[in-house]
């Protein structure tokens, strides 16, 4: 059948079943009203933690079993060394069949995964992104189900509405009070924000924190409470903190970046978006951050205080709340060690979970709050679906990340890219793979041009009114084509080797080879 | 033109973004940004990129090979049959020199059937002799349309240092505009190497602006906004214009008093010109003390 993405999508698939094709919505935000599906599991407020120093035991007092799901967080980004030890541990126990349930994999955990997945530990992944080697090993086939992309939103829908019960949920914690409380702002390997992995506390069967860093004293910022925690092992390292805290971010030079970034705001200025108590969320690439950077001098400029910045958070945006220019930081998953401390010593910076930030039968929903979302994107189409997972030659690069979330809830989603990368046309007729449909796209910046969603009449009325040069997207197409020519499109095989799943749960497209 | 951005000539990528950012004009460089076994494929490339029409050629120049190089008649070869019309001459010293350059053109003009005299001449004065023979330099081709100031070399044979001391350029400077005037020619001024000091190219373009000078030479799109702005013209030099041009319609055409200011025809010139530039690039005025 064919989804109104314009994708065809199989009635069935192999180790999913029966699935729902993706339909528009006449509100896209409607689906928010619905009722929360809870599942939270009982608190355990009558008992405290064991404290172990042997993973091998606390998995087998989980309970664990074959083909059962186990999760993970990637808040430690490439210095993740947890998932690594955890997974050689399941395979040395013997175990089968698995499904790997994660945030993201990135870094050394691909490996590990990898590893898992060829040994048999592991049969399923499910996760917003992947990286190589992982990512060519679900190309080549060598992953026995088809991989489930989900976005941070729809990732925690599944889990909190039962439809993807975890049963193990391991969660690398920065510091553990020895009442179990767990931290991701202290301790020598902190990474901030412990967003992803609370709805994993908050649902799964079983808990295990892991952690280098136990203290004697109570945590001053507790990221999940010891009520959620079953049990804690104590690893002699999580990871490596150069890779975990990263280096400061360095402000991109690169004029093509500059120009489009100015772009940006030249709209959100036309659009008067950047007014008193506006919302604003961006991502944490090069043209993102030269974005917040120019929207802080405009913002400083013109005296306009807003409401709230959320997300991924930088030292960069905490710069924006210290300077009075956001009252509160939404916090996600925290991008370096400036937003990680921040996070542990601000009250207007504040932890959410990835529930309350993106799920979209959650009512409080951040992503729906929004104002000004400004996405990156590996390429973008003629109907402004918008690709963040494959390139243009189909490789798998990316992320959904909560780029379908944010586009869905936020008044006004601007997608920021260049128009080719190492001439490859990023704009083209027909993205590989559609990631966010294209109803829930307004803008498209690049340097060759601006284009309006034409669904956006009043957006285009407004930009052109205020002298902005706005151009039909296909023109831009053609633009783009007469410098790079027309990319060949990749051969896509029968074989449906990952799923792309909507916010809602539906399937917006396949990846196969 | 108010500024003039550079781009090496052998790359690609910055060729095909750099009318993008802004900039009045453009120039290709085969000279100095591209190393001596790249001219080759750098004229190639900029040769498609004109005749391709990848660039506005209208706003276009190229920097060719020195008058002692040994190469600029290579570049001219390749060029002036893809379409390229305005040529940059580095390291002039001599009217010889531009004279020679322009029997070459002639010939290539001749050859490729553009009608004589299409191809003109920005002349790059950037050494002492330069500098002193701007005049009879002037003086020497027609096709001469603008005189630049390369301010790296004449430093360099004076040994003083470019820097935030605007003082030492003042007489180079005033010697090209001057020339520059007397023929008619715009003059543009020399790039602004520091990148991160931004006051200091505003000094630096300010300055060039107060001597005669139309537009700038840049080395950067950072660079854009600013000299656009310091060689544009203020609100309070437009209303100056329109005062002037408005009372002295008034008038039987001599001179006349607006304000507390005599008003003949170089007045009356200048505010026209002043109008002309506010349409033709808007009023730009600072709101910051970049």
């Amino acid at each position: 059948m064919i989804n109104d993405a314009g994708r065809e999508i199989p009635d069935k698939i192999e180790g999913l079943g029966f699935v729902r094709p993706f339909r528009k919505l006449a509100d896209v935000h409607s689906e928010q009203k619905r009722n929360r599906a809870i599942n939270k599991k009982s608190l355990k407020a009558e008992r405290v933690p064991r404290i172990s120093r042997n993973l091998e035991e606390a998995i087998s007092r989980s309970g664990l079993k074959n083909r059962e799901r186990i999760s993970f967080h990637h808040h430690l980004r490439l210095g993740d060394r947890v998932v690594e030890q955890v997974l050689l541990q399941l395979e040395q126990m013997g175990y089968r069949d698995l499904i790997l349930c994660v945030s993201s994999v990135m870094g050394p955990a691909t490996e590990a995964a990898l590893r898992a997945v060829r040994g048999g530990v592991i049969r399923r992944i499910e996760t917003t992104g992947l990286k190589a080697p992982l990512s060519d090993a679900l190309q080549a086939g060598e992953i026995p189900e088809p991989v489930i992309f989900r976005s941070h939103g729809g990732r925690a829908r599944a889990i909190e509405n039962g439809e993807t019960p975890i049963t193990l949920a391991f969660i690398a914690a920065s510091e553990i009070d020895r009442e179990g409380n767990m931290t991701g702002t202290q301790g020598i390997n902190r990474f901030g924000s412990m967003g992803y992995s609370i709805v994993d506390a908050e649902n799964a069967n079983y808990v295990i924190g892991l952690t280098d860093s136990i203290t004697s004293n109570p945590l001053l910022h507790i990221s999940i409470p010891a009520c959620f925690v079953d049990e804690v092992v104590e690893l002699a390292s999580i990871g490596n903190k150069a890779q975990i805290q990263g280096g400061s971010i360095r402000i991109s030079r690169r004029p093509v970046e500059k120009l489009i970034a100015r772009r940006v705001i030249q709209i959100l200025a036309a659009a008067e978006v950047i007014k008193p108590n506006f919302s604003y969320q961006s991502g944490s690439g090069g043209i993102s951050l030269l974005v917040t950077s120019l929207l802080k001098e405009y913002m400083m400029k013109n005296e306009i205080v807003g409401s709230f910045a959320s997300g991924g958070v930088t030292g960069n945006l905490v710069d924006l709340m210290r300077e009075g220019l956001f009252e509160t930081l939404w916090d996600v998953q925290s991008f370096d060690d400036k937003a990680a401390v921040s996070l542990g010593a601000n009250t207007s910076h504040r932890e959410m979970s990835a529930s309350l930030y993106a799920n979209p039968e959650n009512p409080g929903c951040i992503a729906h709050e929004l104002d000004v979302m400004i996405l990156s994107a590996t390429e973008i189409d003629s109907d402004f679906h918008v690709n963040s997972i494959t390139g243009t030659n189909g490789r798998i690069l990316g992320a959904l990340g909560g780029a379908p979330d944010t586009a869905a809830g936020a008044g006004l989603t601007i997608v920021v890219l260049p128009s080719f990368r190492g001439r490859i046309p990023t704009v083209n007729h027909r993205v590989q793979t559609v990631c966010t449909p294209g109803n829930t796209v307004d803008i498209l910046v690049s340097e060759r041009g601006i284009a309006v969603n034409p669904q956006r009449e009043d957006l285009l009325q407004i930009l052109t009114d205020n002298g902005l040069d706005i151009l039909p997207i296909k023109e831009l197409i053609r633009k783009v084509y007469n410098l790079t020519g027309e990319p060949d499109q990749p051969i896509a095989g029968n074989h449906i080797r990952g799923v792309v799943e909507y916010r809602d749960g539906s399937i917006l497209d396949c990846i196969r080879s | 033109m108010r500024s003039y951005l550079y781009c090496p000539g052998n790359n690609p990528k910055m060729i095909i973004n750099s009318g993008l950012y802004g900039a009045d004009g453009l120039i290709f460089d085969l000279e100095d940004a591209v190393a001596p076994e790249k001219k080759q494929e750098a004229r190639i490339l900029l040769s498609q990129v004109f005749s391709e029409q990848i660039v506005p050629v209208e706003k276009s120049a190229v920097r060719i090979n020195g008058p002692e190089s040994g190469l600029w008649e290579k570049d001219l070869k390749e060029l002036i049959p893809a379409g390229v019309r305005v040529i940059r001459i580095p390291k002039v010293e001599h009217s010889n020199q531009v004279q020679e350059i322009c029997g070459v053109i002639d010939k290539f003009e001749s050859e490729n059937g553009i009608t004589p005299g299409t191809v003109v001449l920005q002349c790059i004065l950037e050494t002492p002799l330069g500098v002193e023979n701007a005049f009879l330099i002037g003086d020497s081709s027609p096709r001469i349309c603008s005189f630049s100031f390369g301010a790296e070399d004449y430093c360099n044979a004076l040994g003083i240092r470019r820097g935030q001391d605007l003082l030492p350029l003042d007489y180079p400077r005033s010697r090209i505009a001057s020339a520059a005037a007397a023929f008619g020619y715009s003059a543009y001024d020399t790039v602004w190497g520091f990148l991160d000091d931004e006051t200091g190219l505003k000094a630096d373009a300010v300055r060039a602006k107060s001597l005669g000078f139309e537009g700038k030479s840049l080395i950067h799109p950072d660079q854009i906004d600013i000299v656009n702005k310091v060689f544009s013209p203020t609100l309070e030099e437009l209303a100056d214009a329109r005062n002037i041009l408005e009372k002295a319609g008034l008038t039987d055409g001599g001179a006349s008093r607006v304000n507390d200011r005599m008003v003949d025809r170089p007045v009356l010139l200048r505010a026209e010109k002043t109008i002309r530039m506010a349409e033709e690039y808007g009023v730009q005025a600072f709101t910051d003390d970049k």
